[in-house]
């Protein structure tokens, strides 16, 4: 069985910084401790908050909203590897137990990397090659030359996505939401022509239909019960 | 809905404008609202302090854990905190 940790984080930037708390015990349980030469100093254990203390498989869960612009269909089984050439062009690569992937990364074919730290998000196809193990080519630029398995198992890509790039992709919203859309993009087309009134007007009921549809989401009586310290 | 029913309500026949502009519509809409959500599970690193947060991200909504505060491999929402720790990290990156 696991042991329990304490964590915490703090954002800095576009990166998470996660701490745990250290809670082996510092000498004589004093939150300082002294050094007859050094004097006294803070202590470096017992309840002091440090970059995490050991390594956990999938240990961090982040769930957020994304920008919408694509709706996964299937998900990969494959876990991918990354690697780079001296060009800075992003590869990845399958293990070679799963055989020839080709057939899925034909180039000009998009799919959504998920779980990488680094390179999450989606990529393009340019070409994919089969010997011992598929390797991927995109053209996604990397900066320099990264060090290639880095990556483990819980790296998967989505191969089959209904990206948003042609008329007929669908939005994946609700249709309410998509009538809120509508507005959004008559306001941003009157801010171009200049019209500000008219874009304020086409915003307000972007917003106003964006809310409405969060409120429906809510069903049942809404009240304010009286507290208990309420006048009878 | 589909693009297509999307620019004909609008009145344009520009695509490549009114998909740029949906885009940016469905980023503002998934700020104020909740419309597409993801979870993303990265591996925690010995002594690794900072984790870049998802390219395709817009809002996030909770930050979890494995084991905090538990024995059970649950994933539980941790505390944000104020101010930075007092230890630093090794290498800052």
């Amino acid at each position: 069985m696991a042991s329990a940790k304490e964590y915490a984080y703090y954002i800095r930037g576009n990166q998470v910084a996660i701490l745990q708390k250290d809670t082996t015990s510092s000498s004589g349980g004093l939150n300082y401790e002294y050094d007859p030469s050094a004097g006294i100093e803070l202590p470096t254990s017992g309840g002091t908050w440090k970059s995490p203390l050991a390594a956990v498989e999938n240990g961090l869960q982040i769930e957020y909203t994304h920008e919408g612009a694509w709706e996964y269909i299937t998900k990969s089984t494959h876990g991918l590897y990354d690697e780079a050439d001296d060009a800075g062009v992003l590869k990845f690569r399958t293990k070679a137990s799963h055989g020839d992937q080709t057939p899925l990364y034909t180039a000009g074919h998009k799919f959504l990397v998920r779980n990488s730290e680094n390179f999450s998000g989606l990529h393009e196809a340019v070409s994919s090659t089969f010997s011992t193990y598929t390797t991927i080519t995109t053209n996604t630029k990397v900066k320099g030359k990264s060090v290639a398995g880095i990556f483990t198992d819980n790296v998967y890509s989505y191969y089959d996505i209904d990206v948003l790039d042609d008329e007929d992709s669908i939005i994946p919203v609700n249709s309410y939401q998509g009538l809120a859309l509508v507005y959004y993009i008559k306001a941003r087309l009157m801010e171009d022509t200049g019209d500000i009134k008219k874009r304020d007007f086409f915003m307000a009921q972007f917003h106003k239909m964006v809310e409405q549809d969060n409120s429906s989401k809510i069903y049942g009586a809404r009240s304010i019960a009286p507290g208990p310290n309420a006048i009878r | 809905m589909k693009v297509m029913e999307l620019m004909e309500r609008v009145g344009d026949t520009r695509t490549g404008v009114i998909l740029a502009y949906l885009k940016d519509g469905l980023k503002e809409l998934n700020r104020i609202s909740e419309a597409n959500i993801n979870e993303e599970n990265i591996n925690l690193v010995l002594n690794q302090r900072f984790y870049n947060l998802p390219r395709d991200m817009v809002k996030v909504l909770d930050i979890r854990v494995k084991n905090h505060l538990n024995t059970k491999d649950e994933y539980r929402s941790i505390p944000r905190m104020i101010g930075n720790p007092f230890v630093p990290d090794s290498d800052n990156t």
